[in-house]
């Protein structure tokens, strides 16, 4: 498949990686935060992208290279023993009732996407969050945004006919029991580690 | 840190006394109808005298050094704070307030 058929991939996001980022922007509530996903095209279908982790990057001054280049660096270098490289960002706005991707976050999906051109930007959606905080919520509480023909970046799926899938349904209630039991507390993301080498941005215990 | 601060009193009281004693001098010197050039000599003296002992009262009384040092084990600032730049009330922790044990 090439890149005109970037419209029908399908994208699936694994419970421990989806959890991990709304956990780690949950922990920093009062500030934007990114994130990147890891993962591959699934092997079985090459419509799908197998989102298998996620790492928490940072959670100020995100528009930093320095730092983004190092953890981009540790990443792939980590990963590419799984046979997984960064196929995607994540961004969670500062405002909630932000909904626009903002030029940070598509500059840096920019930079994925020409390492994975068919790298996707997750966006937190606060609306769908609030949902999940009553309960409601059975769609993952990320807007899916990729790369259109002319290379802006386009929100799709919004309308329920979701190209972002969550590999386990159950995600979302164990999600809402993590919140309520503020595990989001124990989220380590690279902001942390460079700050303090001891604490490991790869989050060993978080689901322990 | 009282002993300090009493001499700290102390070099005001010569300061004050050093301002006194120049104000009689140049009244004395009108009278006479001389130049003012300098204040006497134990004018002089006991500015110099003040000037020490406020100076070792300002740096004795106020408490101990702190070091600016990076690195110094007792003042490391290791985060900055959530919010190091514009504060901002229009956020996610709305939705999952956290749980504040307070009485009113």
């Amino acid at each position: 498949m090439g890149m005109g058929s970037n419209g029908e991939l399908k994208y699936e996001i694994s419970q421990n990686a989806y959890i991990k980022l709304v956990l780690h922007s949950l922990r920093h509530k009062t500030a934007a935060v990114n994130g990147v996903l890891v993962g591959r095209i699934s092997p079985k279908d090459d419509g799908v992208v197998e989102i298998s982790d996620s790492v928490p990057l940072f959670h100020s001054n995100l528009a930093l290279l320095p730092p983004l280049e190092i953890s981009l660096i540790m990443i792939e270098e980590h990963y590419v023993a799984q046979g997984l490289s960064i196929v995607g960002y994540f961004h969670a706005n500062e405002r909630f009732d932000d909904v626009e991707l903002c030029g940070v976050a598509k500059n840096i999906g920019d930079h994925i996407s020409r390492y994975f051109p068919q790298a996707p930007i997750l966006l937190l959606n606060n609306k769908k969050l609030e949902a999940l905080s009553k309960g409601k919520e059975r769609s993952p509480v990320m807007q899916l945004c990729v790369k259109d023909a002319s290379k802006n970046w386009r929100v799709v799926g919004a309308d329920g006919g979701s190209k972002l899938l969550l590999k386990e349904p159950s995600a979302n209630v164990v999600l809402s029991d993590y919140i309520s039991s503020e595990k989001w507390k124990d989220v380590t993301d690279v902001d942390d580690h460079l700050d303090d080498v001891t604490k490991d941005w790869l989050n060993p215990g978080l689901f322990n | 840190m009282n002993l300090g601060f009493l001499v700290g009193v102390f070099g005001v009281l010569i300061l004050s006394h050093a301002a006194y004693s120049t104000i009689q001098y140049r009244g004395l010197l009108k009278i006479m109808e001389e130049e003012f050039s300098r204040p006497p000599i134990n004018v002089i003296l006991e500015l110099i005298i003040g000037l020490a002992l406020c100076m070792w009262a300002a740096l004795t009384f106020p408490g101990k050094f702190l070091s600016i040092h990076p690195d110094s084990d007792e003042n490391r600032a290791v985060f900055l704070p959530d919010n190091s730049d514009f504060m901002i009330f229009n956020h996610r922790g709305r939705l999952f307030p956290p749980q504040i044990d307070m009485k009113f």
